[in-house]
């Protein structure tokens, strides 16, 4: 553990060291989420290119030269005197499970498969998301990045990073929860491409203010290659996607015709499950169980999540109507079924 | 009877609900509701108190052989040990002052709660993200 205390010593020393935010460096971006700014710097363009475009919706230009929470993005190619990402992330083998390390302001994780340190100093108001091998990150990796250091990010400022899609229609939007492979991805993308609003497919923030609020931070979505069968407009984008992976992801951003959201009032919770009725229907059911579905994947998802965590979901979404999604097995029925519905909620 | 148990943190993790409680085992996946009566046997847990105190707070007029409240409680906090929800600790408080013991507002009823476990196979395949089932919409295989 010394090794691995004295990496994040060196770490935020070096990057608290570092300059205030410049409008002219190609290599920054600010983001906002809500309420909120923050900074990402990358260490060179091949970092840039590879993980900027998830939140290319919610940059912002950057006009000042105030100091906020910023994340570095590096890997050994990028100076970082005393602090070797390679070392870090290669006493860790692949086989070994997410190594993960929570004191007071400090998180620090390695993830094995991807091989990427994500540390965040939450005191210094910094964090790093360290690449040992760009190459050969997972898809997931490059459409949802940074995930561990935006969870603690949010968790400062009272927003919750939660496993789930969310859809908007009107000026109201639907947080679609349920277990991995009941098609959430599948019905947002589906209800994307028919011109609903979208949040995101796989995590979204959520906030209560006055209301319960989503927050857009990705977007990306992800479809199996198989659903390019069914959704005759995905068969086109599918032609420009590159991935040898099980899932193949692209960017809506990229596509002028989608609408994507960056904050909505969410009007409901709606929990996916697979019956192949033909139709989608909808039911209100009990609030409990499926709130604890979605509380219990968000923080099994999110090492070194916890009990916060937990309570800050069931705090923001203990309130909303919960009703039960059974999805048809058409695309177009499901998201017409699902904008139909929503103009029933209050 | 005069044992005292502690949740077994930072392993496991709860929140009250809607009057009852959810519980997650972060160590195995599993994920649990309690009902009312589980959610204030829980409670008293956390708070420190022993089983014996435990029972005599839901007995009736302090009598813990009414309605086998001795053996629903302690059946429930084997149930939680064996879980690995709890583990036996040494009492921190001081037994003899029954003064604030919370009182059972509510209708006392069995204990009893709903496991889940459909997080483990998730948890098992990929850590961070990703399952390899067929996925909509296809229906799962059981």
């Amino acid at each position: 553990m010394d090794y691995l205390i004295d990496w994040m010593e060196r770490a935020s020393i070096y990057f608290r060291s570092l300059t205030n935010p410049d409008a002219h460096n190609p290599l920054a971006s600010r983001l906002q989420f809500g309420a909120h700014r923050l900074d990402v710097i990358y260490g060179n363009e091949k970092l840039k290119n590879l993980f900027h475009k998830a939140f290319s919706h919610i940059q912002i230009p950057i006009t000042d030269n105030n100091r906020v929470f910023t994340i570095f993005v590096t890997d050994n190619t990028c100076k970082s005197p005393g602090i070797s990402m390679t070392k870090m992330a290669t006493n860790h083998d692949s086989e070994k499970e997410i190594i993960t390390f929570n004191r007071n302001d400090l998180h620090f994780m390695i993830n094995p498969k991807s091989q990427i340190i994500s540390y965040v100093d939450m005191e210094n108001e910094i964090a790093v998301y360290a690449i040992s091998e760009t190459e050969n990150i997972p898809y997931f990796e490059i459409a949802a990045p940074m995930r561990y250091i935006l969870h603690w990010y949010c968790e400062k400022y009272n927003k919750t990073l939660i496993h789930a899609a969310a859809i908007g229609a009107g000026s109201k939007a639907v947080l679609i929860t349920g277990p991995g492979g009941s098609g959430k991805s599948s019905t947002s993308l589906s209800c994307a491409l028919k011109g609903m609003d979208y949040l995101g497919d796989d995590y979204v923030l959520v906030e209560n203010e006055n209301e319960p609020q989503v927050i857009s931070v990705y977007n990306s979505v992800k479809f199996r290659w198989d659903s390019t069968e069914r959704i005759p407009q995905l068969k086109q984008i599918a032609k420009t996607v590159k991935s040898n992976e099980e899932k193949g992801y692209f960017f809506l951003q990229d596509h002028s015709y989608c609408s994507v959201k960056s904050k909505m009032p969410i009007a409901a919770l709606l929990f996916a499950v697979i019956d192949n009725q033909g139709k989608t229907t909808f039911a209100a059911d009990e609030s409990q169980k499926i709130l604890l579905n979605l509380a219990a994947s968000t923080i099994f998802q999110m090492p070194g999540s916890g009990r916060a965590t937990l309570k800050n979901i069931i705090r923001i979404l203990g309130k909303l109507p919960v009703y039960r999604m059974s999805l048809g097995t058409e695309p177009d029925e499901i998201a017409e079924s699902i904008r139909n519905f929503m103009k029933s909620l209050p | 009877m005069n044992k005292t148990y502690k949740t077994n943190s930072p392993d496991v993790i709860s929140e009250p609900m809607e009057g009852e409680q959810v519980v997650i085992d972060l160590k195995s996946g599993c994920y649990y509701n309690f009902n009312e009566s589980a959610a204030y046997i829980w409670r008293m847990i956390e708070g420190g108190y022993s089983t014996g105190e435990i029972i005599g707070a839901i007995s009736p007029n302090g009598k813990i052989d009414d309605m086998g409240v001795d053996f629903i409680v302690e059946s429930f906090i084997e149930m939680l040990q064996n879980e690995n929800l709890i583990v036996p600790t040494e009492s921190t408080r001081d037994n003899t002052d029954k003064s604030d013991i919370p009182d059972v507002d509510m209708k006392f009823d069995i204990p009893a709660y709903q496991k889940f476990d459909d997080m483990q196979e998730m948890l098992l395949l990929d850590p961070i993200h990703e399952v390899s089932e067929a996925g909509w919409p296809n229906l799962p295989e059981n």
